[in-house]
């Protein structure tokens, strides 16, 4: 018989070891049994075994020997064994040890208190040496196989969450989203849900010249660690193209002829890129295939979508964009988003579709801070802190009245019994003069 | 011992060539020399316990000479283990049950060589 080594580390479990390297612990209070059951398991070239003739020192030796199977006879003289089961099955490391009780009695009633106990399978006697042999391997091997998952998904989800840290890095921090609202002299906010650890959407801002800046978004196609991983590769293209940032037909035909290269068939990206300039009062944009903006004025009292064409990036050369221009006046305000918004399902209730979401926007009180507006149509489309998201989801408000001379947030509380001042976060302090 | 009893075999065939299918012979031949005293460990705390009137401690003894005597092919003392576990009507029936373990051990020890076609050390 093999000498155990009681002192090698409880690692020595570890995946990928063979079932035939695992720690096997027989706990029976009769000494020929277990040299029987250890004589079989040998025979099997199993030789990391220890033994156990009560229950008390089966307990002290789960805790010493850390093994990966415990044969257990189910009547020892101090501690039973269902009660040993039990004991084991309460601590954390061993709650999925595959446990394997021996008896020679079994009925139906003392089966079903075996397994609520905790009990893996059972084995009866008189001992069959195939059978003990089967049931040892199948359980290994299965307890192998849940350890591995284990071990995968939790590297896996410590690998996610380091991309997601990264990704989220990518995107503009509400300091410096501060700073370009600030020296645009308008206010903007934003929210932006990845439907898994990591997503296909990216935003940012560019600063230019003048108080103005661009604002570019992008929904990859799918989602997950490929799109996330391309919208690493946008990024990085985004900005090395520098000189194109005031030019937004110009960036997107750029950015396609790279992207066609880089992007194998199937993926591609929706992009929009807008120039907001405060001090002409307008806007400029391109767009490929991203759903339309939606501009809201206060004087028209109404809502809007602009104009929606060009081939999404990366499918075709040489695409020409177009750039459109807009007035963007003080008291408008401009809503971005990725298609994860209006086509966003809970699975019972309808998508809010582009067309609600300009309905929506026309029925929200003017005055409402943007964190507040996107807030709302978020509730609208049916998007909550515990909903799963079907598709990622990127939402921005550009909202120019920051610099309107009318009270507008008192006016409107009064107006309409809606007492918006209050639900104004610190962070959302606006410009406006109050009453 | 009862009459079903009776008619079983000492030695259990389909269990002792599963143990050689699985076993070395040396060792298997070695096991089965230690089942004399193994059983005779159990039988001996039967007898204590009756001596103590415990009959949980006898049933517990039994149970565990039922285990050891069937896991080696020892039908007929295992069924009788198994009688003295399950059947026995009260304390005062061990002294009975005991002379016909001793018996049958007795037989079922001294048949060993011939199921193994050895002696036995």
């Amino acid at each position: 018989m093999s000498p155990a080594n009681p002192n090698a580390p409880a690692e020595g479990a570890a995946s990928g070891r063979s079932s035939r390297d695992a720690r096997i612990l027989i706990a029976d209070d009769e000494p020929l049994t277990r040299k029987l059951l250890a004589a079989i398991l040998q025979a099997q070239h199993f030789s990391n075994l220890r033994f156990a003739e009560n229950g008390q020192e089966t307990l002290d030796l789960m805790q010493s020997f850390q093994p990966d199977l415990l044969l257990l006879d189910m009547q020892m003289p101090d501690i039973g064994g269902l009660d040993v089961c039990r004991a084991v099955r309460l601590r954390d490391e061993f709650i999925d040890i595959p446990i394997l009780v021996q008896t020679a009695t079994v009925n139906r009633r003392e089966m079903g208190d075996l397994f609520r106990a905790g009990a893996s399978d059972y084995l009866s006697k008189p001992i069959n040496p195939a059978e003990l042999v089967a049931r040892v391997v199948v359980h290994l091997e299965r307890h192998n196989m849940l350890r591995e998952l284990r071990n995968y998904r939790e590297r896996i989800s410590s690998e996610l969450e380091a991309a997601r840290q990264m990704q989220a890095d990518l995107l503009p921090t509400l300091a410096g989203q501060r700073a370009v609202a600030e020296t645009a002299g308008l206010r903007i906010a934003s929210y932006s849900r990845s439907s898994s650890e990591i997503g296909g959407d990216l935003w940012g801002l560019l600063p230019l010249d003048d108080g103005r800046f661009g604002v570019f978004l992008a929904d990859f196609t799918g989602h997950g660690v490929t799109a996330a991983l391309n919208t690493f590769r946008l990024h990085a293209l985004v900005h090395e193209y520098r000189s194109l940032h005031g030019d937004p037909a110009g960036l997107l035909s750029m950015l396609n002829d790279r992207l066609v290269r880089l992007l194998p068939p199937g993926q591609f990206a929706t992009f929009l890129y807008v120039i907001v300039d405060s001090k002409a009062g307008e806007v400029r944009f391109a767009t490929a295939g991203a759903p339309p903006p939606i501009m809201t004025s206060e004087s028209k009292d109404s809502a809007r979508s602009f104009e929606a064409s060009g081939v999404p990036l990366g499918i075709a050369r040489g695409m020409i964009y177009e750039e459109h221009i807009h007035p963007f006046a003080e008291d408008m305000r401009l809503l971005l988003f990725s298609d994860g918004l209006p086509e966003f399902t809970n699975g019972k209730d309808d998508r809010i579709g582009e067309a609600g979401l300009v309905t929506k926007l026309e029925s929200i009180p003017q005055a409402i801070a943007p964190r507040e507006l996107i807030d709302s149509i978020c509730l609208a489309a049916g998007i909550n802190d515990g909903v799963a998201m079907p598709d990622d989801t990127t939402i921005i408000c550009i909202d120019r009245r920051a610099h309107c001379s009318i009270p507008c947030i008192i006016k409107t509380g009064l107006n309409s019994g809606f007492d918006v001042a209050c639900r104004v976060p610190a962070q959302e302090e606006v410009r406006c003069r109050s009453a | 011992m009862s009459e079903r009893l009776a008619d079983v075999p000492l030695f259990d065939d389909p269990q002792i060539a599963l143990l050689r299918e699985a076993l070395d012979e040396e060792d298997l031949a070695a096991m089965m020399a230690e089942l004399p005293s193994a059983s005779g460990a159990a039988i001996e705390a039967i007898g204590v316990a009756a001596r103590s009137g415990n009959l949980a401690d006898v049933q517990r003894a039994a149970h565990v000479l039922k285990g050891v005597a069937s896991s080696f092919g020892a039908a007929r003392l295992a069924g009788l283990a198994r009688e003295i576990e399950q059947e026995l009507r009260g304390i005062h029936e061990v002294p009975e049950s005991l002379a016909r373990l001793a018996e049958v051990a007795e037989q079922t020890w001294a048949h060993l060589p011939a199921v193994m076609g050895r002696a036995l050390a």
